[in-house]
């Protein structure tokens, strides 16, 4: 039986688990309340980090033009 | 050094091959209009403010054309890209002291746990985190206070979704090494958020 120490590792390596691992750390996250809730944190923290993520990287299609253009022409004169 | 121009190779296959060769990869115009959104956003999301991803991405194009003898056509042009883009973001934002060294995160991730690995007291109520984690304002602190491999890691694997392969190579770590920066980067965001809500109730 996995220890709630050893199951937050898991949780938090991003890792893709064998058949029993995965079963073994389901049967944990079922009984256990505790690693339930973090468990159900980490997957909040992903869902606000997607959006935070995306605002911060929206772009202006016009600035990324430009961008490219800067860089082409610096490369042509480096050539 | 030569003052004439050469042309842009408009080398349009070079995009359409899964792994371009070097030969292939020249000074190479649909080159860059193909990468260069996506590298500009990368910098974007490693936190550097507007001027200075431009800036970014504009040096790590430099150094890409400086470089593409080295690069032997082993990763996709990608992986490589964004290798490059890593190393500058590591030479332009030297790290900063203040951030919690990793073993410090190690033993507060290791201290909620009792010498049998149970919890000593419960996580923060789902309900209450999901509520600081819709603060942006409050991630975006806690993001702040990763190391820049964590981030360069987290950003490319929970939101680009590159290949377990192509983030290894392109911070240089291994498989296993990967997994441990990606532990560490979530206890930290985890426990900075859960940290800043307790800081709230005391107030």
């Amino acid at each position: 039986m996995l220890t709630c120490k050893e199951v937050v590792r898991l949780l938090g390596s991003g890792e893709k688990f064998t058949l029993g691992r995965r079963a073994g750390l389901l049967m944990h996250l079922f009984m256990c309340k505790h690693c339930a809730r973090y468990s159900r944190q980490l997957k909040i923290l992903k869902q606000g980090l997607v959006v935070l993520f995306k605002s911060k990287t929206e772009v202006d299609p016009k600035v990324v033009k430009e961008l490219e253009e800067k860089v082409i022409h610096t490369l042509c004169k480096k050539s | 050094m030569s003052t004439q121009k050469k042309p842009i190779i408009k080398s349009v296959s070079s995009l359409e091959a899964d792994k371009p060769t070097v030969s292939t990869l020249r000074l190479s115009e649909p080159l860059v209009r193909e990468y260069t959104a996506a590298l500009f956003k990368g910098a974007l999301g490693l936190g550097f403010l507007e001027q200075g991803a431009r800036d970014l991405v504009q040096s790590v194009w430099v150094t890409f054309f400086e470089i593409q003898s080295k690069f032997e056509g082993r990763s996709h042009v990608r992986t490589f890209l964004f290798g490059i883009l890593y190393n500058k973001a590591r030479e332009k934002r030297r790290e900063d002291k203040r951030l919690i060294p990793d073993e410090d995160i190690e033993q507060l991730v290791d201290s909620h746990f009792d010498e049998r690995g149970r919890w000593r007291s419960p996580p923060l109520d789902p309900e209450k985190f999901l509520q600081a984690a819709q603060t942006m304002k409050l991630i975006e602190e806690c993001l702040d206070g990763l190391p820049l491999a964590q981030r360069m890691a987290f950003c490319l694997r929970e939101i680009d979704e590159h290949g377990t392969s192509d983030i290894c190579k392109i911070l240089d770590v291994t498989v296993t090494n990967l997994g441990v920066i990606l532990f560490r980067a979530k206890a930290r965001l985890r426990e900075c958020i859960e940290h800043k809500v307790k800081d709230r109730e005391d107030l």
